[in-house]
């Protein structure tokens, strides 16, 4: 029995199992849903270096982005969802004005904090942040 | 005290608080309920009655506050969680509006710039406004978000007026006026949640926008902006306001800019001296050359006829009282003949003057973030032997200077505040709202710790009595104000963080690049049938809450009757001319 009669159909079901999950057609993939990004991968976001466009390259869409009024001063901020070996995190990454990185930091979401990798200079630490 | 030698009086003694708690609680807490008459869709505010000794907060017994339990954990004490939705992880921002549509209950929640994925329509969209059914509020429902178009987005304010108020319009309509990013300010028609359409846009070429309020009864729309071209004048926030008529929103009809007299496109910016130091032509009022932008306004409507506009946000503020039919009619000429040719536009000090009943200077570490008028506050301590005799209500004004540093940097410790209005030409301070940063090491907690807002929707049975205070990471604060030179605090709620709350991240303990998960709570506002809302600003998402234990037992206490036979203070007699 050969199963080249039915490779169209196979075809087919495969094509609608990945539109159903967001993976192709008309609409975007789900940029909230987990991914496992890679440590060699979060490496390669180097804080006072790399750009936006850059981490867009690397990581994809952000699930979502946060930026402050006109008149206030706070970094544009991406977050994304990942996974690795040890659980599901949010990895959180801050921009200067100049789009540049500024700040990667791996959230686990078991425990709810980490340290961040910053940019050697300027310092953040001692900034105020204004917002409204 | 009950009175044991009397039997029937005995029991109905101990039967009365309960069945008033009970009618009291089913009252708060079931629905669904007609339009509300008070404030912004009609002129009125509810009667507030004293349910409380005249020992007022001296005579109740102590209410130790609990202490918050960790950063990552919920704190809740005397409120219950009803329900929950994630907003879509979107964060909310200052501002948010419960409307009763025919028994229909939604939440129009504002959320900040950015952007966010939307699972109802496949796409990212820049943050705007969240449409949420919480007709249940067990099982809020969302149902729409209306994205912005402009620069990074968010649409931070909301006002919402059915068409059964406005007078000039027709048929069963809601509407929705907001601003799109920094760029418009613009009215939505959304009688359909789940498919709102653009109606009209204001004003467009904004450079900056906040806190509208629109009078629901006559349409009148105070609109936060400011153009790149109007060429009025502040420190810090650049925005001021456009009044325009909006009974029909369709066809808006404008009728003045407005600010601080030192605020006007003429105004000296060089020259100018403080008002209070060297009044003269040049002058401004504060202590800051030109005084710091509006943040919000809020509207007393026809009835009470003021108009309160606290203006610096954060510092530098000033509280000002306007009359509102002054305000709205004093650039037409057969109102106001000194009126000045172009007063709508590019007023002079004498336009702005005129319609001013008072302003307040405030302190240089305060700013004017919040100004929310409670009227005919009975005030326990003076319900006889003071003045004429006559039990006193005040009227007061809510304030708030808002914390706009993380951790507490560089600011000092801010808290809410009272003001007393009854003679609305001298506003006088008469109590604070206290909330330390211990117990709940609250500037050690990530994110921002003091205070941003009150409540501003009017649910009668709270109202005048129970406050509900966003203090960001210290969450929802609840007081009762019944007595306001003794405010109690009588309830909080502190959400726990969860995977959908953004990092904060600053320095902790040494370590300057040190991140967390930080709630931020930014409004806590009530609907007309006693539901809390706690709008989270970190992307938390949205939580409603109900009160429980003594703080709803600072609503469903009985109202108490003064003694008929109160000995009254007699009058003075008149002065005689000398």
């Amino acid at each position: 029995m050969t199963l080249k009669p039915f490779l169209p159909s196979v075809a087919l079901a495969l094509y609608c199992l990945a539109a159903s999950a967001g993976y192709c057609g008309g609409e975007a993939a789900d940029p909230g849903a987990v991914r496992e990004f890679g440590a060699t991968t979060l490496a390669e976001v180097d804080p006072g270096h790399t750009t936006k466009a850059q981490v867009e390259a690397l990581l994809g869409q952000p699930w979502r982005t946060i930026v402050s009024d006109p008149d206030e001063s706070d970094p544009e901020v991406w977050e994304y969802r990942g996974r690795d070996a040890n659980g599901t995190y949010l990895l959180h990454i801050e921009f200067d004005d100049h789009d540049i990185t500024t700040l990667i930091v791996q959230i686990p979401d078991k425990t709810g904090e980490a340290t961040a990798r910053v940019a050697n200079s300027p310092s953040r630490s001692g900034e105020p942040e204004k917002r409204e | 005290m009950i009175p044991l030698n009397n039997p029937c009086r005995m029991a109905w003694s101990i039967a009365l608080p309960f069945v008033a708690a009970v009618s009291g609680f089913v009252a708060a807490l079931s629905g669904p309920a007609a339009a509300q008459p008070y404030l912004p869709d009609g002129p009125n505010v509810p009667v507030i009655s004293l349910n409380e000794s005249q020992e007022g907060a001296a005579g109740l017994p102590l209410l130790p506050v609990p202490r918050p339990n960790g950063w990552n954990e919920e704190s809740i004490w005397n409120m219950e969680v009803v329900g929950s939705n994630d907003n879509q992880g979107r964060p909310s921002s200052d501002d948010g509006w419960i409307e009763d549509e025919n028994g229909r209950y939604i939440l129009y929640m504002t959320d900040s710039p950015g952007s966010g994925y939307n699972p109802l329509t496949g796409k990212t969209e820049l943050n705007g406004t969240s449409l949420i059914d919480v007709t249940n509020p067990r099982n809020p429902v969302f149902l729409y978000h209306i994205p912005t178009t402009a620069g990074s987005g968010g649409s931070t304010h909301v006002a919402v007026c059915a068409s059964d108020t406005l007078h000039n319009t027709s048929g069963h309509h809601w509407y929705l006026l907001r601003h799109d990013g920094s760029s418009n300010q613009e009215v939505w028609d959304v009688t359909d949640p789940k498919n709102p359409v653009r109606l009209e846009v204001l004003i467009s070429g904004l450079v900056a926008n906040h806190h509208d309020w629109w009078e629901c009864d006559t349409g009148i729309a105070y609109v936060i902006a400011q153009t790149a071209t109007d060429g009025w004048h502040e420190t810090g926030s650049t925005q001021h306001v456009y009044i325009y008529d909006l009974s029909n929103p369709a066809n808006p009809k404008f009728i003045r800019q407005w600010g601080l007299v030192g605020q006007q496109p003429s105004a000296d910016l060089v020259n100018g001296q403080s008002c209070t130091n060297a009044p003269g032509p040049n002058c401004y009022e504060g202590v800051t050359n030109p005084p710091g932008g509006v943040h919000q306004v809020y509207s007393a409507g026809l009835y009470n006829n003021r108009v309160y506009f606290p203006y610096g946000v954060d510092s530098n503020g000033v509280i000002q009282v306007v009359d509102r039919e002054k305000l709205l009619n004093g650039c037409d000429p057969s109102y106001n003949q000194n009126a000045s040719g172009d007063c709508a536009n590019h007023p002079t000090q004498a336009d702005l003057l005129y319609p001013q009943i008072s302003y307040i200077t405030l302190n240089p570490n305060q700013g004017g973030h919040t100004s929310i008028p409670v009227f005919g506050v009975p005030i326990p301590q003076s319900q006889q032997n003071y003045l004429d005799g006559k039990p006193q209500k005040w009227d007061l004004l809510e304030i708030t200077s808002e914390d706009t540093t993380n951790d507490c940097f560089g600011q000092p410790w801010k808290n809410p505040w009272l003001l007393d209005i009854t003679n609305d030409l001298t506003p006088w301070p008469i109590s604070t709202l206290p909330i330390g940063q211990f117990p709940g090491d609250f500037c050690a907690k990530g994110s921002r710790f003091g205070t941003h807002e009150f409540n501003r929707q009017i649910y009668a049975p709270y109202y005048g009595k129970i406050a509900v205070v966003a203090m960001f990471n210290a969450g929802l604060q609840i007081w009762d104000i019944r007595d306001p030179y003794s405010p109690r605090r009588v309830a909080y709620f502190i959400q726990a963080p969860n995977q959908n709350t953004a990092a904060s991240c600053g320095t902790y303990q040494g370590n300057s690049n040190y991140c967390r998960r930080a709630i931020f709570s930014d409004l806590g506002e009530v609907d007309d049938r006693g539901y809390i809302y706690n709008l989270d600003r970190a992307g938390s998402g949205l939580t409603i809450l109900k009160l429980t234990g003594d703080a709803l037992r600072v609503v469903t206490a009985p109202a108490v009757n003064v003694p008929s036979d109160a000995p009254a203070m007699p009058m003075p007699p008149p002065l005689k001319e000398q």
